[in-house]
């Protein structure tokens, strides 16, 4: 890996989220004139870990004060607000944001011990769990959900993997800034609901046959009974990059075996062939908006579980992608081959979905410098990808440097 | 059996029977009530796409959501209308009421004012096309009271399935 590249791409990206982060405290996904200038509170909450891990903890506060001050009414964040606060939505329920509120709150906890804010807070955070318990099911004791990371239901709606370790995890980050500013009677339910979820994730969520976590356990209606009976009641067994969540939000270890074989898999069946870099789920799937290709975020993601096990020569491989793939120091959300996003470009015009909004993705894709190398950059700069890198450079660093 | 479409296709029955015991008025009253209520539960909000100064939706999500063209076409055969005298209600029409795409509409435009005045703004209900007929209907008066001229928001009915107006904007 090119370290004085390495070391660039890091303060390019402590640069970029303070220049993204609006005065009233809300973290753009991607900057203004781009193609996400709202706060995803799933992209602001990973932000937020970015900018604790570069220790921007004034931002960092800031940010989580904006986004609890627009929880809903009933306790759940939305998919998107604009830097107002004020709900942007267009798809549905995406309980993980919630959860990764929750966890984001949690670190910024443990970090400042900053228990004045939490206790400020608490009718929020309190809110948000029981939102979350509201969607749990006691058949199997998982959390349901419509859209997940990829806000994509056809694979995700149902019981996900990635919103259940998120929901869990910030449930039981709850539970310890309850204890932490005596409420500890107030979160005893909690964490023995949140301790059902984790042992659910990591029994019905796992394959022992394909020696990997599994993405989802379709069930269209939480209030099917038996679920059995649901209309959905499948599995998607399919690799995903999300499978590695119960290990990134600190449900398990990365030591333990489960994650390693899982995330083994996800190397050997995600990583790309052509531009490396890690792929977010199969080419199958067939929604790969701006050409089926690799995603720095992801590919982020899991320099954490090659350096919790001490695998440097994999974390130099994922994390050194990163570097690589950096234009003037700035990361896209994915890249395309060209061929792929002509196989994209063409499907969706051919059957008539190339809706105005990806119309202009492909014109910012075309404009884009590296087209002309061959490559098609989808929205550049992407805050998340800036996020996880700050992350995992830091844990890289402390580890190997 | 009860079929995917029964809930939404209940729905529209239920809005006939309310219809055909209390007449156009209560219904009126009683979908702009669930709307505020659910905004109530949703929070402050702002809806559509921005184009010009106004905003759009290029989908109107609920009449998508009960299927309705293809329901009421379906009750139609069976005998089943009207649903609510539009031409009556629009008599009574002002600038802040909804542009009558269908009776939909009142329930949604109900939706959006609540979430918009939680959000400290106003919202005015343009137009929107005819969820039966796809044909244009206005608000004359929300386009007057906005400022706006009726050729301009008919041109954002090209692609746009309802048109509306925020205060501030």
């Amino acid at each position: 890996m090119n370290l004085i590249e390495a070391r660039k791409l890091y303060a390019r990206s402590v640069e970029l989220l303070k220049e993204n982060q609006h005065p009233k405290g809300g973290f753009y996904a991607s900057p203004p004139g781009t193609r996400y200038p709202y706060v995803y509170p799933r992209d602001h909450s990973v932000i937020v870990l970015g900018a604790l891990s570069a220790d921007l903890i004034k931002e960092a506060k800031l940010g989580l004060q904006f986004i609890l001050e627009a929880q809903k009414p009933n306790g759940e964040f939305s998919q998107r607000y604009d830097v107002e606060g004020v709900d942007r939505s267009y798809k549905e329920l995406q309980i993980d944001s919630t959860g990764l509120v929750l966890f984001a709150v949690g670190k910024y906890h443990e970090r400042t011990g900053d228990d004045a804010f939490v206790a400020d807070y608490w009718d929020k955070i309190e809110k948000s769990v029981n939102f979350i318990l509201h969607n749990k099911n006691d058949e199997i004791d998982l959390i349901h959900t419509i859209n997940s990371i990829h806000e994509y239901p056809a694979y995700e709606h149902g019981f996900e993997i990635y919103a259940n370790s998120a929901c869990c995890a910030g449930i039981l980050r709850a539970v310890k800034m309850g204890k932490s500013v005596g409420k500890g009677r107030e979160v005893a339910e909690w964490e023995k609901e949140a301790k059902k979820v984790r042992e659910s994730i990591l029994t019905r969520l796992w394959s022992a046959f394909l020696r990997s976590f599994i993405k989802t356990i379709r069930i269209k209606s939480n209030d099917s009974k038996p679920l059995g009976y649901d209309p959905f009641s499948s599995v998607v067994t399919d690799p995903d990059a999300s499978e590695y969540a119960p290990a990134y939000f600190e449900l398990i270890k990365d030591s333990d075996w489960r994650v390693i074989s899982t995330v083994k898999r996800l190397d050997e069946e995600l990583w790309d062939a052509n531009l490396g870099g890690l792929n977010r789920y199969p080419e199958y799937w067939d929604r790969n908006n701006g050409g089926y290709g690799p995603w720095p975020h992801f590919t982020a993601q899991l320099v954490r579980h090659f350096v919790n096990t001490e695998d440097r020569d994999m974390a130099e491989k994922y994390l050194g992608w990163c570097v690589e793939i950096a234009h003037n120091h700035e990361l896209p959300e994915h890249i395309s081959t060209l061929m792929n996003f002509f196989i994209w470009e063409e499907n969706y015009k051919r059957v008539g979905i190339l809706r105005d909004d990806k119309v202009r993705l492909v014109e910012q894709i075309k404009k884009h410098e590296k087209w002309e190398e061959g490559l098609a950059y989808s929205v550049v700069p992407l805050l998340w990808p800036h996020a996880e890198y700050i992350c995992r450079y830091n844990e890289y660093e402390r580890k190997y440097l | 059996m009860i079929k995917e479409e029964t809930p939404a296709l209940s729905f529209i029955v239920g809005m006939i029977e309310l219809h055909n015991l209390f007449g156009s008025e209560s219904l009126y009253e009683w979908v702009k009530k669930i709307g505020e209520r659910i905004a109530e539960v949703e929070g402050k909000g702002i809806e559509g796409k921005k184009i010009n100064d106004v905003h759009y939706l290029p989908i109107c999500p609920l009449a998508a959501s009960y299927h309705f063209a293809s329901n009421y076409e379906v009750l139609s055969k069976s005998g089943e209308t009207p649903y609510a005298n539009l031409e009556e209600l629009q008599k009574e029409q002002t600038a802040e009421d909804a542009a009558l795409g269908s009776i939909l509409c009142v329930m949604h435009h109900a939706y959006r004012k609540k979430r918009a005045e939680l959000a400290d703004k106003r919202i005015f209900h343009l137009a929107a096309r005819s969820h039966l007929t796809n044909e244009p209907v206005f608000n004359e008066k929300a386009i007057e009271r906005c400022g706006k001229r009726k050729e301009e928001i008919e041109k954002i009915l090209d692609f746009g399935a309802c048109i509306f107006n925020y205060e501030p904007d």
